[in-house]
C-alpha cells in the first residue's frame, strides 16, 4: 500500500535534504511555517553526504552507468496546469563526469597465504557478491583482497562526495552554536596545515606565534616579516594607512611591497592561510585581508587549529541535524520518495504544487529544491560552468604527521597544476575510516580532461602510487571524479516560487552555502529571525 | 605584574555592590583575629586554636603570622610525643588543606613556605609527588615565578635523595614550556640558572660548550626575532653575552665570577673570542634593526654591545662613539618615559668624543 499523506497542501516544500536545503528546512519549520520535505535518496545529505565503502562503490558504479530518459512526454498536461516531468537521476548524473577507480595491492604481506584465501572467501558470502563480481573481474589476487577487506570494513567508512571543514570562527560555526544544531554535532581540530614547496618538501605553515617559533624551516628574517604581518592583519581595519591605495589591487602586490613578503612565505600566505582557489591576482588586497583575518581570528578559539571537522561526515551530519531542528517544530520527512511531475500555473507560470510517485499531488506557496529536481525544460544548461575535481583516497599509514585531521597545499603551477590542489587528510579520529586507516580528500578547480588528470601528480608526490617509494603511505583505494557548481540564478525560465539552491562549490567550507541559506530565507521571509535559540528543556531559568 | 596585559577596570556600580558585602565579611574576619590574638597570649595551643587558624587562613592565606601560630599549634599538640606514622599523617592531612588553598591562591609564600616545613619535618616527604604538582601548576600558568622557584627547592631535594641529577630534564623541561610561550621571564631565569650546572655536570669541553652556547644564542635569536617587543627574550640575550666572557675562560677568580653581572670585564679572556663573539651579535642584531628600525630593546642591546666592544678595540673608538650616541638619541625619541636613563649614557660617550 503506498504512503498517502493526509495533509497535501503546504507552506514549503522542499526538494533535496542537501545542505542549504535542510538550513531551510529547519529556518522556516521553526518560524513555524508548514514543511515538507522530501528525498529521492534513501539517505539524508543530497549531493552533500557521506556514505560507507560499499555504498561508496555504489554510487561510483551507478554514476558512470548509462541513465535511461524519463519515459513520460516531455511535457503533459494536468488538471489546466502544465505537468513537466522530473529526471532526478539523469540531472544527478550529469553533474558528475570522469569517474574513475582503481584498487591496489596491499604489498606488506602481514597474513598469511591461508588466511587471506579464507577472508576473500568469507566476504564473498557477507557482501554483495554483485560488487565483487563486477570490480573483481580484472583484478589480481592482491587487489582482490584489498577490495574484500575494504568491504568487510565498510562500515567503518563514512566517506565525504562533497568534504568540507569549518573555520572556528564563521557563518556555520555562529549559526550551529546559534540555532542549537552544534549540540547534535562532534568535533575535531584540524591544526596543521602542510604546503608543498619548490624543492620537493612539505614544510609546516606556521601560523600562530607558538608555530612561527618553533618553525625549522622559517629564516628568522621571515620570522620577523611574517610576524608583523599577521599581528597587522589580525586588525587590519584599525590600520587603514598601511592599505590605502591597494585596495582594489591584488593582494600579491600589497604582500610584496609592503611587508616584503614573498618566494616561499608568499605562497604561504596567499594559498595556505588566505585559501585562494584559483590565482593569485584574482584576489584583491581588501579580499585577502578579510580572509586571512578570518583565519587569524580563529586560531585560539578552539585550541591552536583554524578550523574544526564534523565526526561522521560533516555535510551529512549538518544536513541531518537541521532536518532534526524541522521536524522537532512540524516538518514532514520522506526519504525514499521519488517526484514525478511539477505543476505549473499556465497563466500566472507560477508554482503549484506536484505529483510524487504514487500520483498524490501536493501543493505549496513555495518550492525549494536542489537543481536535479528542476525539470529539463526549466534550466538554461550552462556549458562553461565551474566544475570541481577531486579524489577520495584509502591509505594505510598518515601523510606528514600522526594526528586527527590536517591540510595540505600545493600552489598553481608546483606540479603542473593550474589551480591550486588542496588536501585534507582525516583519521579513524573523525570516524572517516577505521583505526588502521587514513583518507585523502583531494579537491581542485578543474582544468585539465579529467580529475584523475588534474590530481594524479599531486597524488603520486603524497603516497606509493606507482610503487616505488616504500616510505610512502600506500594507497588501497582511489575514486576520481568532478563535479559541476551549477549556479542556481542563471536560469530565468524559472517562476518566481521556486527557489533553488547552489550546488557544493570549490571552497573547502560551508561559508558560501551558509550564506545563500541566510539570503534566501531572507528573500522568503523578509524581517523574520533566522533560527532563533531553541529553549533548553534542561534550563531552569526559563 | 601584568606583562604588557590589559587590566580592566569594574564599572562603579559593580564596585558598590563589592564594597557592601566586603562590610559583613571584614566585621567576621576582624572577630576571628580577635581570638587568635587572645589565644595566642594565653599560649592555648589546642584544637580550637587549630580550627580557629584554618578560619583564618582559608581567608587570608597571607597572613604569615598565623602560619606560625599553627606551626606551634602542630608542635605543642599533634605532632608533640606521637608515633611516626602519625606525624606523617598529620602533616599529609596538613599538605592537602594546603592543596585546597593552592586553587585560590598560587602565588602565596606563605602557603609554600608551610607546605617547606611540613615536608621537612616529615620523615618521608614524597618529592616525585611534589614535583608532579609543580608540574600542574606550571600548567595551569606557566609564569607563575613561586611555582618555579619551589620546582628548584624539590629538584634539589629529588636529586639528593636519589642521587642522580635533573638538571638535562630540568634544562629540557624550560625548552618544552619556552617553545609554548617564550614571553616567560621565570622559564628563560631557570635556564640561565641551568646552564651552567649543565656545562659544569657533563664536563664539556671548550668546543662542546661553544657549541651548546651557540645553540642558546640560536634559541633566542628566534624568540626576539619572532617578537622583537617581548623583553624575556631580550634579558636571557643579554645575560648569555655576559656569560659569554666567563664561560669561555677557566682563569677567573672566584671574585670576578661574583660580579658576573657585568658586561665589562676586563680579565685574562681570549680577547679575539670575545670581539668575534659581539661582532656576530652586533651583525644579528644590526639585521632585525632594519626590519624593526624603532624597536627600543634592539637599540639598548646595539648600545651595549657595541660599548663593550670598545674597550676591546683600540682603533674605530670614536665611530663607536658616534654609534652609540646616534642611538641614544634615536632613543630619547622613542621611550619617552625614559629620556632620562638615554640622556646619561649618551652624555658618556659624547664626553669621550670632546676628549
Amino acid at each position: 500500500m503506498p504512503q498517502q499523506l493526509e495533509v497535501t497542501e503546504y507552506d514549503v516544500i522542499i526538494l533535496g535534504t542537501g545542505f542549504v536545503e535542510s538550513i531551510l528546512a529547519g529556518a522556516l519549520a521553526r518560524i513555524g511555517k508548514s514543511v515538507l520535505h522530501m528525498d529521492t535518496n534513501e539517505y539524508y545529505g543530497g549531493s552533500w553526504t557521506s556514505f560507507n565503502f560499499q555504498e561508496l562503490l555504489d554510487w561510483a558504479q551507478l554514476l558512470q552507468g548509462h541513465v535511461e530518459e524519463s519515459s513520460g512526454n516531455s511535457q503533459e498536461n494536468f488538471e489546466g496546469k502544465k505537468a513537466l516531468p522530473i529526471n532526478f537521476s539523469k540531472a544527478r548524473r550529469q553533474a558528475y563526469s570522469t569517474i574513475e577507480y582503481e584498487i591496489y595491492g596491499i604489498l606488506k604481506q602481514t597474513n598469511s597465504t591461508e588466511e587471506n584465501e579464507e577472508y576473500l572467501h568469507k566476504d564473498e558470502q557477507d557482501t554483495s557478491e554483485e560488487t565483487i563480481r563486477h570490480v573483481s573481474t580484472s583484478l589480481s589476487n592482491f587487489e582482490r583482497e584489498t577490495l574484500a577487506k575494504l568491504l568487510k570494513e565498510s562500515k567503518q567508512y563514512n566517506l565525504d562526495i562533497a568534504p568540507k571543514i569549518m573555520p572556528c570562527r564563521g557563518e556555520l560555526i555562529e549559526l550551529l552554536i546559534s540555532s542549537g544544531v552544534g549540540r547534535y554535532l562532534e568535533f575535531k581540530a584540524l591544526d596543521k596545515t602542510y604546503i608543498y614547496s619548490d624543492q620537493d618538501t612539505f614544510d609546516k605553515v606556521p601560523c600562530s606565534k607558538e608555530d612561527v617559533f618553533t618553525s625549522q624551516t622559517v629564516t628568522l628574517i621571515d620570522k620577523r616579516k611574517l610576524m608583523r604581518f599577521l599581528t597587522f592583519a589580525l586588525d587590519f581595519t584599525n590600520s587603514p594607512e598601511t592599505f590605502e591605495g591597494y585596495e582594489e589591487k591584488p593582494y600579491e602586490k600589497f604582500l610584496k611591497e609592503k611587508f616584503q613578503i614573498d618566494g616561499k612565505l608568499l605562497s604561504a600566505v596567499l594559498y595556505a592561510i588566505t585559501l585562494i582557489q584559483t590565482k593569485a591576482n584574482d584576489v584583491n588586497t581588501i579580499q585577502g585581508l578579510t580572509y586571512t583575518q578570518r583565519y587569524l581570528k580563529s586560531l585560539g578559539r578552539y585550541g591552536n587549529a583554524a578550523f574544526l571537522v564534523a565526526l561522521y561526515g560533516a555535510g551529512s551530519e549538518i544536513s541531518q541535524g537541521f532536518c532534526r531542528i524541522s521536524a522537532v517544530f512540524g516538518g514532514i520527512y520522506m526519504l525514499n520518495h521519488s517526484i514525478k511531475h511539477l505543476l505549473i500555473d499556465k497563466s500566472s507560470n507560477n508554482f503549484t504544487g506536484l505529483i510524487d510517485v504514487n500520483g498524490q499531488q501536493l501543493s505549496s506557496t513555495y518550492l525549494i529544491t536542489s537543481i536535479d529536481y528542476i525539470p529539463e525544460k526549466l534550466l538554461q544548461e550552462n556549458e562553461e560552468c565551474e566544475q570541481i575535481s577531486r579524489a577520495i583516497v584509502i591509505i594505510d599509514r598518515y601523510i606528514h604527521e600522526e594526528g586527527d585531521a590536517s591540510l595540505t597545499i600545493f600552489p598553481p603551477d608546483s606540479v603542473g597544476n593550474e589551480y591550486p590542489i588542496r588536501v585534507l587528510q582525516f583519521s579513524e579520529g573523525t570516524r572517516s575510516c577505521p583505526e588502521d586507516k587514513y583518507v585523502l580528500y583531494m579537491s581542485t578547480k578543474a582544468s585539465g580532461k579529467s580529475a584523475k588528470e588534474d590530481l594524479y601528480k599531486a597524488l603520486e608526490k603524497l603516497v606509493n602510487i606507482s610503487n616505488d617509494d616504500a616510505s610512502l603511505s600506500s594507497p588501497l583505494f582511489v575514486l576520481f571524479y568532478r563535479h559541476k557548481f551549477r549556479d542556481a540564478t542563471l536560469s530565468s525560465l524559472l517562476p518566481d516560487n521556486i527557489i533553488v539552491t547552489n550546488d557544493s562549490d570549490s571552497s573547502l567550507d560551508f561559508e558560501t552555502a551558509t550564506i545563500q541559506a541566510k539570503q534566501l530565507f531572507e528573500k522568503m521571509c523578509p524581517n523574520e529571525e533566522f533560527l532563533p535559540a531553541v529553549p533548553d528543556p534542561d534550563d531552569d531559568d526559563l | 605584574m601584568n606583562h604588557g596585559r590589559k587590566r580592566v577596570k569594574p564599572s562603579a556600580e559593580v564596585e558598590k555592590l563589592r564594597k557592601e558585602k566586603e562590610v559583613t565579611k571584614i566585621k567576621e574576619y576582624r572577630n576571628l583575629v580577635e581570638s587568635y590574638f587572645q589565644k595566642k597570649d594565653k599560649k592555648e595551643f589546642d584544637n580550637d586554636a587549630l580550627a580557629l587558624t584554618t578560619k583564618i587562613l582559608s581567608q587570608n592565606p597571607d597572613f604569615y603570622s598565623i602560619w606560625n601560630f599553627r606551626r606551634l599549634i602542630l608542635l605543642n599538640g599533634l605532632l608533640k610525643e606521637c608515633s611516626e606514622e602519625d606525624k606523617q599523617q598529620t602533616l599529609s592531612t596538613e599538605l592537602v588543606f594546603l592543596q585546597e588553598l593552592f586553587q585560590l591562591n598560587p602565588k602565596s609564600y606563605w602557603i609554600f613556605n608551610h607546605r617547606r616545613w611540613c615536608l621537612e619535618t616529615m620523615q618521608n616527604p614524597d618529592w616525585d609527588k611534589e614535583l608532579q604538582l609543580v608540574g600542574k601548576f606550571l600548567e595551569l600558568d606557566a609564569r607563575n615565578f613561586h611555582a618555579w622557584d619551589y620546582r628548584r627547592y624539590v629538584t634539589s631535594k629529588l636529586s639528593c635523595t636519589t642521587e642522580t641529577s635533573l638538571t638535562q630534564i630540568e634544562f629540557d623541561f624550560t625548552t618544552t614550556k619556552i617553545n609554548q610561550n617564550f614571553s616567560n621571564y621565570s622559564a628563560w631565569h631557570q635556564r640561565s640558572k641551568l646552564l651552567p650546572l649543565l656545562i659544569k655536570e657533563k664536563n664539556l669541553d671548550e668546543q662542546e660548550k661553544k657549541k651548546l652556547i651557540d645553540k642558546e644564542f640560536e634559541l633566542v635569536k628566534a624568540a626576539f626575532y619572532t617578537d622583537p617587543d617581548d623583553q624575556s627574550a631580550w634579558l636571557y640575550h643579554w645575560w648569555l653575552v655576559a656569560q659569554g666572557s666567563i664561560i669561555s675562560t677557566s682563569q677567573m677568580n672566584e671574585e670576578s665570577k661574583e660580579s658576573s653581572n657585568s658586561l665589562n670585564q676586563n680579565l685574562s679572556i681570549d680577547t679575539s673570542e670575545r670581539i668575534e663573539l659581539l661582532q656576530r651579535e652586533i651583525n644579528v642584531v644590526k639585521e632585525l634593526l632594519e626590519l624593526e628600525p624603532d624597536s627600543k630593546y634592539c637599540l639598548q642591546t646595539l648600545a651595549n654591545l657595541l660599548s663593550e666592544l670598545k674597550s676591546n678595540v683600540k682603533e674605530d673608538s670614536k665611530k663607536i662613539d658616534d654609534e652609540i650616541v646616534t642611538i641614544c638619541d634615536r632613543l630619547i625619541k622613542i621611550d619617552k618615559f625614559r629620556t632620562k636613563r638615554y640622556e646619561d649614557l649618551r652624555s658618556k660617550f659624547i664626553s669621550n668624543q670632546q676628549g
